[in-house]
């Protein structure tokens, strides 16, 4: 047997360092043996390569896959973007009123059933109550696009459909509420 | 979905802005984790699966900080543990995923062509039952175009043993195919 025969598959595989290859590249040239195994070697591989390659079925998933990169993508940038919304949110959720201070009395004393406890409380002002405006946007912050196909099965909306995403963000960073519209 | 917390903790940003890359890498390696996972045993059903938590795994690992090289040999390594974590039976190998006959040829061909092809497939069906599991999962590797030194990652062995488990194997093909 040629001494180079056992390099041969390394060789086939484009594995060897360059000098070996380059020396390989040679000798097969050269070697009748060496040439006639390499191709058995070849054909083998082929076979099984074939073989692997030939099942039909991975394919079909490929558009109901799709979704998830998608998926995934869309919640990457969402992600991402969460630290700019937190900081821009801060400032509105600071901006309350207060409220006109309340007497319970008024609404203790129609408990008629009750004089007693309406006496108790009727002279007892209620401390001002700091009521929190709901925020709401005057305009998007941050306008994150998510591709139709990210969200509804593959043919269900027609091509290029966008969604924005309005997301509310609580003081905590977490998602208050998500919106999308078109 | 209000008040719910955004399920993605904070990805490195680096990763979120390549999100596009992301996508891509799946498209490219979706159908060969897929075909591997299924030349191994994996069942149908599963296989899908698997895939989809190596992805997450990924998306995960990346999110956390990991090391974004060899991502090819890490997501299967990812699966190919998985399936092993499976208990899966490596004898339906040569049953399901090895079913050579699946690559029959419509036929216009005459019936001594179609006997020696049924010949030829029952040689590699044997020839292929001859490797040892970790000669099959090597070749599978390289038949989905790994290098060597990604199949030692993902067998977590060195690559000099992966070479001399191909060159086997190979050998071995070759022998039994009588080709």
């Amino acid at each position: 047997m040629c001494e180079f025969s056992l390099k041969l598959v390394a060789w086939m595989d484009g594995e060897l360092p360059a000098d070996e290859m380059a020396a390989l590249d040679r000798h097969v040239d050269e070697c009748a043996e060496c040439r006639a195994e390499s191709e058995r070697f070849r054909a083998a591989s082929q076979a099984f390569a074939e073989c692997v390659q030939s099942a039909p079925w991975p394919n079909r998933f490929n558009r109901r896959w799709l979704v998830v990169p998608a998926a995934i993508a869309a919640g990457l940038a969402v992600a991402f973007l969460l630290p700019l919304r937190a900081h821009r949110e801060r400032q509105p959720i600071a901006a309350t009123s207060k409220a006109e201070p309340v007497e319970i009395a008024q609404t203790v004393e129609s408990r008629r059933t009750i004089p007693a406890i309406a006496t108790k409380y009727r002279k007892r002002p209620v401390r001002p109550v700091q009521v929190q405006t709901p925020w709401t946007p005057v305009e998007p912050t941050v306008e994150v696009m998510i591709p139709a196909d990210a969200i509804f099965p593959p043919g269900a909306l027609p091509e290029g459909v966008d969604f924005v995403a309005d997301l509310r963000l609580a003081t905590n960073g977490s998602s208050a509420s998500l919106a999308l519209r078109p | 979905m209000s008040s719910e917390s955004v399920p993605f903790g904070l990805p490195a940003p680096a990763f979120a802005t390549e999100s596009a890359e992301a996508s891509k890498l799946f498209e490219e390696l979706r159908a060969p984790l897929l075909r591997y996972l299924v030349s191994l045993g994996v069942s149908r059903d599963e296989a899908p699966d698997i895939v989809q938590d190596a992805f997450l795994s990924l998306h995960r690992h990346v999110a956390s900080g990991g090391a974004q090289e060899n991502i090819r040999s890490w997501l299967f390594r990812v699966a190919h543990n998985r399936a092993r974590n499976r208990q899966l039976s490596y004898d339906r190998l040569n049953g399901e995923a090895f079913d050579v006959s699946r690559n029959d040829r419509p036929d216009h061909a005459t019936p001594e062509h179609k006997l020696l092809a049924k010949e030829k497939r029952q040689q590699l069906q044997t020839a292929i039952q001859s490797l040892t599991d970790a000669e099959r999962e090597c070749l599978l590797l390289r038949a989905e175009g790994l290098r060597y030194r990604e199949i030692g990652e993902v067998l977590a062995i060195a690559t000099s043993t992966v070479a001399d488990t191909v060159d086997r194997a190979i050998r071995k093909l070759a022998e039994k195919c009588n080709v």
